[in-house]
């Protein structure tokens, strides 16, 4: 390199390294703020727990008073929906990104599937065209060819969730429509995307397709959540479609 | 996962936050570019984290300034409209004095090569244009810079 350039490499390491940074805590994006649309649906959704609150209590005032106490007591699904419904959009979210994969030159369009560890009610989803340089399906929508089978389920209430992709397609043959694909011991371990985690790993790799849970924190989203495992049981193991 | 990137991401700030203040001349945008950044970098991550200041670098141009590319085909005449506390802070330095005489095109070429350290080929790939171009533009540089009264330069 010549003297010329090194001097100049000091100078601007000298000059440049005087600029001063901003704060730490705003070297990071802050969460998205909520749009105007979500905060009126969420507006509503509110209004709506309330106003079905209150005509249970309505409901149970008179009913009580006409001696009928079976028409006071909610139903067990219906308080579960609406305690789902509620912690869905309490809170700040997390949120759950990674690649998606097929034993193919395309991806399937799928649903992709958060669905609570804990509380199979409770999921979150996000749709994803079809992915790829294959001949399109007539009518389909495709993503553009040189972009990259990736999906993003945002605002996922914190929790533990197993992650599954469902085919949305009509494929040939039948048998595989509904097809699921998830975030398994086998996409974490022999065909992960992270950087961090060699893909393919040295020496054997295990074939085991158990579903592993994966953790959504407040404001942060889970990276390499590859859905790549199309080879799991279907049905059986995994939780249904949710509807 | 993500707390690797993190960590990446803010081990690589200062640096290359500094590199887009000099580029851009404008903090805000430095930033606002930087946070795009970390944003594509959990979508989609770079697949080779050896040179993370570069990939950070060419998103964060990209994201800051839509438009770089267009600067790049209209040519070095074009200029962006700057920050001007951001411009003050670099006429304390002399660095600073000699960067404001460059256009955006210059300077985003010139603070890659002589403060990120990236060679011409990788400044070439990370914004799209020759390397016969990024050589062209850091010798008009030095030699805009030379006039400009920067006697090192």
């Amino acid at each position: 390199m010549p003297d010329q350039d090194k001097d100049l490499m000091h100078l601007f390491v000298r000059d440049l390294d005087d600029i001063e940074l901003p704060p730490r805590d705003m070297w990071r994006p802050a969460p998205r703020k909520e749009s105007q649309l979500m905060k009126t649906s969420r507006y509503v959704l509110y209004a709506g727990a309330i106003a079905a609150v209150l005509v249970v209590a309505l409901i149970a005032r008179f009913g009580l008073r006409d001696g009928n106490q079976v028409a006071a007591s909610p139903s067990p699904s219906a308080s579960a929906s609406t305690s789902a419904a509620a912690s869905a959009t309490a809170g700040p979210a997390g949120a759950i990104t990674g690649r998606l994969g097929y034993g193919s030159d395309f991806v399937p369009p799928v649903t992709v599937y958060a669905i609570s560890v804990s509380d199979p009610s409770v999921w979150f989803s996000t749709d994803t065209p079809r992915f790829g340089n294959a001949t399109p399906v007539p009518g389909e929508p495709t993503w553009p060819p040189s972009g990259r089978g990736t999906y993003l389920i945002s605002r996922v209430t914190p929790g533990t969730y197993y992650v599954i992709a469902y085919r949305n397609d009509n494929p040939d043959p039948p048998q595989l429509k509904n097809l699921p694909a998830a975030y398994t011991q086998w996409a974490a371990k022999c065909s992960s995307s992270d950087p961090a985690v060699p893909s393919p790993p040295p020496g054997p790799c295990a074939y085991d397709h158990s579903l592993v849970p994966v953790i959504v924190t407040a404001g942060e989203t889970v990276a390499y959540i590859d859905i790549v495992d199309w080879f799991g049981p279907q049905g059986g193991n995994y939780p249904p479609r949710p509807r | 996962m993500t707390q690797r990137w993190g960590d990446l991401y803010d081990r690589a700030f200062p640096h290359v936050y500094r590199a887009l203040v000099a580029a851009t001349l404008d903090r805000e945008r430095a930033l606002d570019g930087l946070h795009d950044a970390f944003e594509e970098g959990l979508r989609n991550p770079p697949a080779d984290d050896r040179n993370l200041e570069g990939w950070l670098y060419r998103v964060a141009l990209r994201k800051t300034r839509r438009s770089l590319l267009r600067v790049f085909r209209e040519g070095p005449m074009t200029e962006i409209s700057s920050e001007d506390s951001t411009v003050a802070l670099l006429q304390r330095l002399e660095v600073g004095r000699l960067l404001v005489l460059l256009t955006e095109r210059q300077r985003a070429i010139v603070v890659a090569h002589y403060y990120l350290g990236l060679s011409q080929q990788e400044i070439a790939e990370a914004l799209g244009v020759r390397r016969g171009t990024v050589s062209a533009t850091v010798s008009q540089s030095l030699a805009r810079m030379r006039e400009g009264g920067g006697k090192r330069a």
